[in-house]
């Protein structure tokens, strides 16, 4: 599966914090350090879940198995919130 | 260069119109319900059996007589002044709204190191706290009511609307001020004077901090502690400061993307959630207001 960001989605980078807005749900987010990262990475090109999770296993001190976790449960929320879709 | 109220032409017509569309903003308790329409909005004033039509410039509105409010209209109304108010407290603040810029509910004052704004609904004591701190602690009150936003180039903007300053009777007492008698107002206001000259702001304006009053805790901010006044945090800050923004259109894209990006601007400062209910003394409120904004400065 690809992601990349939705095109709703509004961004804005706030005393150091990432702040999310859904322009039709009107949902916010901020976005933790690894969230940071990921919504740069899409920001040029659409990403695969593996691709994503091999520059941050590279780049973080983390287990892959830990970091797969967390790299999944991201795209859930930031999908299911509106920030990302399908590529 | 973006029009402002001075820009803004009233027109009366005799024509009657049955103002049609979908809901896009509004309340009867603020005085007005408007609709989306081909070309502008058609702001519905009701109890007044007037209709106003925007266009979209929402330079040059136009009243007309409303066929859809015959049925319930009013005898004893009296309609210019009727519209007159609610043109002025429903409608005129949200008009900035159409020339791409923010209408916020917030006062606009002047302290010594930037503009402070006290946002809130109607009747939560904007004008009333707005005058305990000119009075007390000497800043300048530039509007009790509503300002505008925007942001140019990173930069942020804010304006006053520069609408007479209204108080509340009891607070006008309190504060030993008088002036004339305003009316449609349920909890009896007065006018009180305002310097004009206050109104002369430089073009970048450094807002300082803002602070959100509510009459109690229920609102959209979770997590906050015991103490009636609470710095909130960036996020929270976002969103709270997000809640100021006034309406004409809900669903109008611009309308939602300039609110997201003023209160993005608006959230790299302090924002404090203060809770200023029926039983506090707006003279302490204002007092802890300076103080939190002085702790800064």
């Amino acid at each position: 599966m690809s992601y990349q960001r939705s095109p709703d989605a509004l961004h804005a980078e706030v005393n150091g914090s990432l702040i999310l807005m859904n322009v039709e749900s009107l949902a916010y987010f901020e976005f933790n350090d690894v969230a940071k990262r990921i919504w740069n990475l899409l920001s040029d090109a659409v990403w695969s879940e593996e691709q994503i999770l091999s520059v941050l296993v590279d780049e973080y001190d983390v287990q892959p198995e830990h970091c797969r976790i967390a790299v999944a449960t991201f795209l859930k929320q930031a999908l299911e919130k509106g920030f990302v879709v399908e590529a | 260069m973006e029009p402002d109220h001075r820009d803004v032409m009233v027109e009366w017509s005799s024509d009657p119109v049955m103002p049609e569309g979908p809901f896009c903003a509004g309340d009867a308790s603020w005085g007005i319900i408007v609709l989306r329409a081909d070309g502008g909005v058609w702001a519905v004033l009701p109890r007044t059996g007037f209709v106003v039509w925007v266009p979209k410039n929402g330079t040059r509105l136009t009243v007309h007589p409303d066929l859809s409010q015959l049925p319930n209209h009013d005898q004893a109304a009296q309609p210019c002044r009727d519209v007159a108010n609610s043109l002025v407290t429903g409608l005129l603040s949200r008009l900035p709204a159409m020339w791409g810029v923010l209408p916020l509910h917030a006062a606009m004052l002047k302290a010594p190191e930037g503009y402070i704004l006290l946002s809130g609904v109607s009747g939560v004591g904007k004008s009333t706290l707005s005058q305990f701190l000119v009075r007390r602690h000497g800043w300048r009150l530039l509007d009790d009511d509503s300002c505008m936003a925007s942001v140019i180039n990173g930069e942020l903007k804010v304006t006053p609307m520069g609408g007479m300053a209204r108080l509340r009777a009891d607070a006008a007492n309190r504060l030993q001020l008088s002036g004339p008698l305003l009316s449609g107002y349920a909890d009896g206001k007065v006018m009180v004077p305002i310097e004009r000259s206050a109104l002369l702001i430089p073009e970048k304006t450094p807002v300082v901090a803002l602070f959100h009053l509510s009459r109690n805790k229920e609102h959209s901010v979770k997590h906050i502690s015991n103490s009636y006044i609470t710095r909130l945090d960036t996020a929270n800050a976002v969103i709270q400061a997000s809640t100021t923004a006034l309406s004409l259109d809900r669903e109008s894209q611009q309308w939602r993307t300039n609110r997201f990006y003023v209160a993005a601007q608006f959230g790299k400062t302090a924002n404090y959630f203060v809770t200023f209910s029926q039983t506090t003394k707006p003279e302490e409120v204002s007092d802890d207001i300076e103080k939190r904004y002085a702790e800064r400065h």
